[in-house]
């Protein structure tokens, strides 16, 4: 290597042997204080608590309550089934932890933290939607996403030009659409068509039995219209927060996605606007124990007040609401407390109905099937 | 093709000592398929390994045919592949399961540059809205002209395609099968203007400046954001490109260094660790100052003024693209015509001129293959001539791909490839001052023309290059103009080939390391 001169002479032989004995004493330390066993337990989640799962501050505290936790991610509509030997399976939603308690024949659940889902807009977009009527900015500074008037706005295949003042968005000519994760694989853009089903059922939780081929055109061509799916649940978070506004105007997303990029980074930018959807729905974290220790994994996550603090410094929302409180105040970040205006989600069999019914009209357009949030690593890369 | 990059010296010694311990920390290699367009990084690329102990392999493939390859498994033992985009990858059933990780690195849209003087004509200064319809009215009403890179060839007019398609079609979502029907004739009335295409965006690039300098410049080019900034940062252009970022919406390059699936442990440490160095601040701002395309990270970004993207919405299914990017070869751009020089002298004998026949015959065929194959062959309108070249120049033979007989034509062409034989000497200019006759001889249309030469040895007969040098200059103009690709092979002169392709503008391949079949393929993207 002409050029560079040779870093290290001697001096890397004294690293090496420095290290050595650095690592005789780690061995002998780690002999002393893990003699104690740790009961290794496997479970099958929602690619959105990956993260949290592999948090090396859970996993230590996992640890020290005596278990080794390793999590694979899964596609949250197959999460209960093919459990392969899980100890526990922790979806995003209430409904598909009843589908894996009656798949497994388990009457437990725990449910440790919640987040709802919302929508994050850059400023000129969200002051062009609140002139559109669409968003509102409340009393307490947060603003407000009327999803009604939104689906009245895409029924006249609005463009975000033609939205009033002149805004980024004037020269827009894409249709104002919410930009979401794939409906096929992930529990996010299924929390979408949650909220779009009851407002188009006329404002009624979907029933269980044949979707109305109305409804489930309208909320079909919500997603078919974005184009090519994304190749991971990350990425439509990633491209609102490094592309911009113009290309990703308004991103539907997990409330706990935005306050974990705030509190630990990387940041979003300054003019980034929280967005509550009224209605909106809960994500609701659940863990269905498929063996004892499962069980204890979500009794632990439930109930250990070191875990509760880490699921709450994840962004996700936890029984006590002080936990919360104080990380959004302390970072100032303009979130409700409350979130009032939420609906339900259907059971399994209605909404599992309606999402085959979105998944037979992308088969039909001719697009490729979806990717198993199983495959392959992350899409993101690196950056969270 | 390959640059390997030097990995770091710290690696280098801690390997010496042979220590299993720091292990980790260094002699890790990366091998990646990349497009050209990253080519640019290499620089770059070597501190990213000094300091990371990452060494860096790159080679280098058109981009759908790479992310082709990467869609059905065939990949070979790369560890990673590195296009401008994986959009198309992603329009493959194979394509994410083919892949363990993605991360973008850089950003870049596909724009618009005009030549500052015209753009002011055109009304086209900073803050007035131009649309892709905008374009296309001055393409028809203005005899606005521009080079675009091939879209089955080069990421930059595949993008540009797609962008156009969907803005003329203006649905305001993806772009849909019918949408493509319907502005067919506005798509055709589109690339009437361009007057140049190329096989990479890094040619497309310099061979705009070369024409500015030689007086017979187009008015623009459809390229990345990124090299119309560097080429006006370059200080070669007297006249600087104004850059017109189209209001309807772009669609953008963001380069995910990609790792496929199934990594060793070894393997997604060293690519996280490259990652995590490319991402950081000082590299995104070495990025951004140096190539000139948009950091991703937060606190690196780029000193030109650039407005914020607009993005166009991409299309699902890979059949609107594919049929998109058959009907742009087959019947949107304008027809290609070129004289194939082929050296069938005694040296050719044997394995090389059969090398030779089996490698233009492969062109003759829709295979039904890839879309990058089904792009490389030749399409209706072409016209294609065979002089076949020895002691002297041999009869030509020219094949017009007539729509609707196109078939039979690329089948006498084929049959005319096959009968080739070797015998005699290498008068090779004096067939290449026949092809540059052939051209004059041809109706002044709307084709874009080109010389393919290829010959295995020395030339020993008729006229020097010089003499070429002299006929040329005797020719009119658009004639002289026309570029040679040049193809090395066997016992080629180089630096004579080097020196034909640099006085015609065009460009030397190398058929010697590289399957011959695989070169006529490449060359096809300048055609």
């Amino acid at each position: 290597m002409p050029g560079l001169p040779p870093p290290f002479g001697r001096r890397s032989t004294w690293i090496v042997v420095g290290a050595a004995a650095v690592a005789v004493v780690l061995v002998a330390i780690g002999f002393v204080v893990f003699t104690r066993e740790t009961t290794p337990v496997e479970g099958v989640v929602g690619s959105e608590k990956v993260a949290f799962f592999e948090d090396e501050r859970v996993q230590d505290r996992f640890e020290d309550l005596g278990y080794a936790v390793t999590v694979r991610p899964r596609g949250s509509r197959l999460l209960g089934e093919r459990t392969d030997g899980a100890d526990f399976v922790s979806p995003g939603s209430r409904h598909l932890a009843e589908r894996a308690q009656e798949l497994n024949s388990v009457s437990t659940e725990y449910l440790p933290f919640s987040t709802p889902m919302v929508l994050l807009g850059y400023e000129p977009v969200v002051d062009a939607l609140e002139g559109a009527g669409v968003a509102v900015r409340e009393e307490d500074g947060t603003w407000s996403f009327d999803m009604s008037a939104y689906l009245d706005l895409t029924e006249e295949r609005t463009r975000w030009r033609d939205l009033p003042g002149d805004s980024v968005s004037s020269s827009n000519r894409n249709e104002v659409l919410v930009r979401t994760t794939d409906p096929r694989t992930s529990n996010s853009a299924a929390m979408h068509a949650v909220v779009l089903s009851y407002l188009l059922n006329g404002e009624e939780v979907l029933a269980p039995g044949p979707v109305d081929e109305g409804v489930s055109e309208t909320i079909s061509r919500l997603f078919l219209a974005q184009g090519q799916p994304p190749e991971s649940s990350q990425q439509p978070f990633e491209q609102f927060r490094d592309l911009g506004a113009g290309h990703t105007p308004l991103v539907w997303v997990y409330e706990s996605q935005y306050v974990q990029a705030m509190v630990n980074g990387p940041e979003l930018s300054d003019d980034v606007v929280v967005l509550y959807p009224g209605p909106t729905v809960f994500s609701e974290h659940a863990v269905v124990p498929l063996t004892g220790a499962g069980n204890e994994v979500g009794r632990l996550l439930t109930e250990d007040p070191e875990l509760q603090e880490l699921a709450a410094a994840h962004g996700f929302r936890t029984d006590d609401t002080a936990r919360f409180g104080t990380l959004v105040e302390e970072y100032g970040l303009p979130v409700r407390t409350q979130v009032t205006d939420v609906v339900h989600p259907p059971t399994y069999e209605a909404l599992e109905a309606l999402l085959t019914s979105i998944e037979d009209t992308y088969e039909a357009s001719g697009a490729r099937p979806p990717v198993p949030e199983e495959a392959g690593g992350r899409g993101g890369g690196g950056r969270g | 093709m390959r640059r390997a990059l030097p990995a770091a010296a710290l690696a280098v010694a801690l390997t010496a000592s042979s220590c299993s311990l720091v292990e980790g920390l260094g002699g890790d290699t990366l091998r990646i398929l990349a497009g050209s367009e990253v080519a640019d990084l290499e620089p770059l690329l070597e501190e990213v390994s000094e300091r990371t102990g990452v060494e860096v392999e790159l080679d280098y493939s058109g981009t759908l045919d790479g992310l082709t390859r990467v869609a059905a498994g065939d990949t070979g033992d790369y560890d990673a592949v590195w296009f401008a985009s994986n959009r198309y990858l992603h329009l493959h059933e194979g394509g994410r399961t083919a892949v363990h990780t993605e991360t973008p690195v850089m950003v870049s849209p596909v724009v618009l540059g005009v030549a500052e003087g015209r753009a002011e004509t055109l009304g086209w200064t900073s803050g007035t809205d131009v649309t892709w319809a905008d374009v296309a009215e001055a393409v028809a009403d203005e005899e606005l002209t521009y080079g675009m890179t091939n879209p089955g060839a080069s990421n930059s007019g595949f993008s540009a395609l797609i962008g156009i398609a969907s803005a003329l079609a203006d649905t305001g979502v993806a772009l849909r099968g019918e949408d493509v029907e319907r502005v067919r004739p506005e798509l055709a009335e589109f690339f009437e203007g361009q007057e140049v295409t190329a096989g990479s965006s890094g040619w497309l690039a310099q061979d705009f400046e070369r024409r500015v300098r030689e007086g017979r410049p187009v008015d623009g080019m459809i390229n990345y954001e990124s090299v119309l900034l560097s080429l006006n940062d370059s200080g070669v252009m007297e006249e600087p490109l104004t850059l017109v970022h189209p209001a309807d919406g772009t669609v953008t390059a963001d380069y995910p260094l990609t790792l496929l699936a199934n990594p060793s442990e070894e393997t997604l440490s060293a690519y996280e660790r490259l990652v995590g160095d490319l991402l950081s601040e000082e590299t995104q701002q070495r990025i951004a100052d140096d190539t000139w395309r948009r950091p991703v990270a937060q606190g690196a970004s780029l000193t030109a003024d650039v407005p914020p993207l607009v993005e166009l919405p991409f299309p699902a299914q890979l059949e609107v693209v594919d049929e998109l990017v058959a009907d742009y070869v087959g019947a949107l751009r304008r027809p290609a015509r070129t004289v194939y020089v082929l050296d069938v002298s005694a040296s050719m004998e044997g394995d090389r001129i059969e090398d030779l026949r089996s490698s233009l015959e492969a062109l003759t065929g829709a295979d039904g293959g890839s879309l990058a194959h089904r792009t490389q062959a030749f399409q209706e309108r072409e016209e294609v001539t065979l002089l076949p070249f020895s002691t002297e120049p041999g009869e030509p033979s020219t094949f017009v791909m007539e729509p609707g007989t196109a078939e039979s034509a690329a089948a006498d062409l084929a049959e005319e490839v096959r009968s080739l034989e070797a015998d005699g000497d290498t008068a090779a200019y004096d067939a290449l001052r026949e092809a540059y006759e052939l051209l004059d001889a041809a109706p002044r249309d709307d084709h874009l023309t080109s010389v393919v030469f290829m010959t295995d040895g020395e030339v020993n007969r008729g006229s020097t290059l010089d003499e070429l040098r002299t006929a040329l200059d005797g020719m009119p103009r658009e004639v002289a103009a026309t570029p040679v690709f040049t193809v090395l092979f066997g016992e080629s002169n180089e630096t004579e080939m080097a020196e034909l392709a640099e006085m015609t503008g065009g460009r030397v391949f190398d058929g010697r390391e590289q399957d011959l079949e695989q070169v006529f393929r490449e060359i096809r993207g300048y055609q």
